[in-house]
């Protein structure tokens, strides 16, 4: 096709370079021809208007010459006469140069004048010397003949020039209608080739269009379908992309969401840390309170000791105070009457030292029960301390965990800050692939309006090429292209005819 | 092609014929008599101007150079282009002449006691008057009126006057003027 639409262009090309180079050949011969018979008649008018005009002004300062001097032998004022005078022999030399200035005038002519001149100055010389009634003889006898034979003269020459210009131009006319002739006969012959040519390339022409008329129509179904397709496509995907805008705007609102929590979380966890580092400091304060516990313990077990070992003085003090009291009491005995008090005072002592020896025995078992709990409070309060120990390191370790949690928290607000961000640019570039699509849905019913233009237009240029055979100039109904529904697989399957289209099309042209 | 020799024998049988009209025409009408009676009186008063009195009486006195020895037949000789010939239109008495050129005035000569010529506007045929009536008749102190004749340059009838030019009351030259019927 593409070879067939060359060899078209080509022939189209041909046809009208031939024919605009015969016509400017005729054209330009016939100009070159008109121009040169053209000048060639202007040179001969020239010629003629040039020779024409030199009679016309040798005649007519031949008569004002003539004038002039009439005028001088009526004039009687000297410098009248003189001024006169001086014209008339101006005019004259006018006449003389005018003669001397224009080749083509015959010497008759000048031969003529120098006579008529001769005679004007002999008038003139009667004339200055008063013998006017001669000079008026002159005037009506011989400058008449004079001034007659020299206009014959000037007409003889002017008859000549019309003469020769009367030849010429006949003659000119006579090759002008020759070549008129020629050019008539080739331009017959050429406007016949050109003719048989024409009618020639008219026939392929009509045909090969005739042909793309066909292409074109078929082809222009072909779009009117793959548009609907299209458009229909890009309706769907306008709907999805709609859609996918309404839940992308719910994710991000989830997301906001979920990012207003995860700051409080990271709050929350800097808030946990700043608990634990006081729950540490706690801690390290109840752990140097338990030691400070401890040491008092281990005092008061020390003066404990101290006690009981005061207490068995005390004891022993006791013990001995009643071995002494006993002592008195035997002494006081032996003493009999004069004993008898210090019997009894022995006796109370003995009593109080008795007293004294079961308070320092209980005394003293109670310190014991007291150093024995002190024991058993520092191995508690060792306890406590190890306990305490122990506590402070999970503190710690929580304060350090709680601490990365913050850091994690703040790090996971940041993400999801630009997974925010993310996905209201996706948001917009989904807002705009709708707004593509419904783009992209509207062209879609343009080309398809054009392509129905384009088979009116093919409709049309098969009218004019004169197409007899069936033509299917149908309107392409708008359902006959809708597909069924706009699944994936209609989608895959909708896309081949376009593609089919533009291969036949292409491979058409 | 006839017409330039038309054009020049035209005017010619003009003149002829208007030669012919005027010489049968011998007296003049009693209206035409007044206005040349008229132009007496004017040429009597250009006739007592001092240019014209002063130039005749020097004339009178003594002749200028070439005036002495000039004849008749010389004088015809003389182109009207001549120099001696324009002097006379040239000296005082010519200038005040020229002065007074009009439509009707075709000539104006002065000449001293013995005729000769002391100015003019154009040279006239004659070197001297005497002996003629249009001198003789002024230098008796009267006016003379000559005859209707044709002006041999335009064809026109014209008569001449001729006035004295007088000194303390006596003649001593004439002022003979040519005047134009058809245009006084």
């Amino acid at each position: 096709m593409r070879m067939n639409t060359s060899t078209l262009s080509f022939k189209l090309t041909t046809f009208l370079i031939a024919a605009v180079a015969i016509a400017l050949a005729i054209g330009g011969g016939m100009h070159s021809v008109l121009r040169k018979v053209e000048a060639e008649n202007a040179s001969r008018t020239t010629h003629v208007i040039a020779a024409k005009n030199a009679t016309y002004q040798l005649l007519e300062t031949i008569v004002d010459a003539q004038a002039a001097l009439q005028n001088t032998l009526r004039i009687k004022d000297p410098d009248e006469i003189e001024t006169s005078i001086g014209h008339f022999k101006n005019t004259l030399n006018d006449a003389q140069q005018l003669i001397k200035n224009t080749a083509d005038i015959p010497p008759v002519i000048g031969e003529k004048l120098d006579a008529l001149t001769k005679t004007d100055q002999e008038v003139i010389d009667k004339f200055l010397i008063g013998e006017n009634s001669a000079a008026f003889e002159l005037m009506m006898t011989t400058v008449p003949q004079r001034f007659e034979a020299l206009t014959q003269a000037i007409r003889a020459y002017s008859t000549q020039v019309e003469t020769a210009l009367k030849n010429d131009a006949e003659a000119s006319g006579v090759a002008l209608q020759r070549l008129l002739r020629w050019a008539a006969v080739a331009c017959g012959v050429l406007s016949i080739l050109l003719l048989a040519y024409g009618w020639r390339f008219r026939n392929s022409t009509v045909n090969q269009l005739q042909r793309l008329s066909d292409q074109l129509d078929e082809a222009s179904k072909q779009v009117a379908q793959a548009a609907d397709q299209v458009s229909t496509a890009s309706q769907q995907l306008a709907s999805g992309a709609n859609e996918q805008a309404s839940s992308l705007e719910e994710t991000s609102a989830s997301l906001n969401e979920m990012s207003s929590m995860t700051k409080r979380n990271a709050e929350g966890a800097v808030r946990a840390n700043e608990l634990a580092r006081g729950a540490r400091k706690s801690a390290d304060t109840g752990a140097s309170d338990m030691k400070q516990m401890h040491d008092s313990m281990g005092a008061i077990k020390a003066s404990s000791d101290d006690i009981a070992k005061i207490i068995k003085t005390i004891d022993e003090i006791a013990f001995q105070t009643n071995i002494l009291a006993l002592n008195a009491a035997v002494e006081a005995a032996r003493a009999g009457t004069a004993g008898a008090g210090f019997a009894v005072v022995a006796d109370e002592v003995r009593a109080l030292a008795q007293r004294s020896a079961t308070a320092s025995r209980e005394t003293s078992g109670k310190i014991e029960a007291a150093i024995a709990k002190t024991d058993q409070g520092v191995q508690i309060s060792s306890r406590v301390t190890e306990n305490l120990g122990e506590i402070v390191e999970t503190v710690r370790k929580v304060d350090d965990l709680i601490a990365e949690v913050a850091t994690a928290s703040g790090e996971q607000n940041l993400g999801v800050d630009q997974i925010n961000t993310a996905v209201s640019q996706i948001e917009k570039i989904t807002q705009n692939n709708a707004a593509s699509a419904e783009e992209s849905a509207a062209a879609a019913e343009q080309l398809k309006a054009q392509a129905m233009a384009l088979q009116d237009a093919v409709t049309e240029l098969s009218k004019m090429v004169g197409h007899k055979k069936g033509f299917s100039a149908e309107p392409i109904a708008k359902d006959q292209s809708v597909p069924p529904s706009p699944t994936p697989e209609h989608k895959k399957t909708s896309r081949r005819p376009s593609d089919s289209t533009k291969t036949k099309f292409f491979a058409a042209k | 092609m006839n017409t330039p020799s038309k054009l020049i024998r035209l005017p010619l049988l003009l003149l002829a014929l208007a030669g012919l009209a005027t010489s049968l025409r011998a007296e003049l009408e009693p209206e035409q008599q007044a206005k040349v009676e008229a132009k007496v009186s004017l040429v009597k008063a250009w006739a007592a101007e001092p240019a014209i009195i002063e130039a005749v009486a020097a004339h009178n006195a003594q002749l200028p150079t070439g005036h002495a020895d000039m004849t008749q037949e010389k004088w015809k000789s003389l182109s009207v282009l001549d120099p001696l010939v324009r002097s006379f239109s040239k000296n005082p008495a010519g200038d005040f002449l020229k002065t007074k050129k009009i439509e009707w005035l075709t000539e104006a000569f002065v000449s001293d006691a013995k005729g000769l010529k002391v100015a003019f506007l154009s040279k006239p045929s004659g070197w001297s008057h005497a002996g003629k009536p249009k001198h003789d008749v002024p230098m008796t102190g009267k006016t003379w009126q000559g005859a209707v004749e044709t002006d041999e340059s335009t064809g026109l009838p014209q008569l001449q006057i001729a006035v004295p030019v007088l000194k303390d009351g006596h003649p001593i030259g004439s002022l003979v003027v040519g005047l134009s019927l058809g245009k006084l």
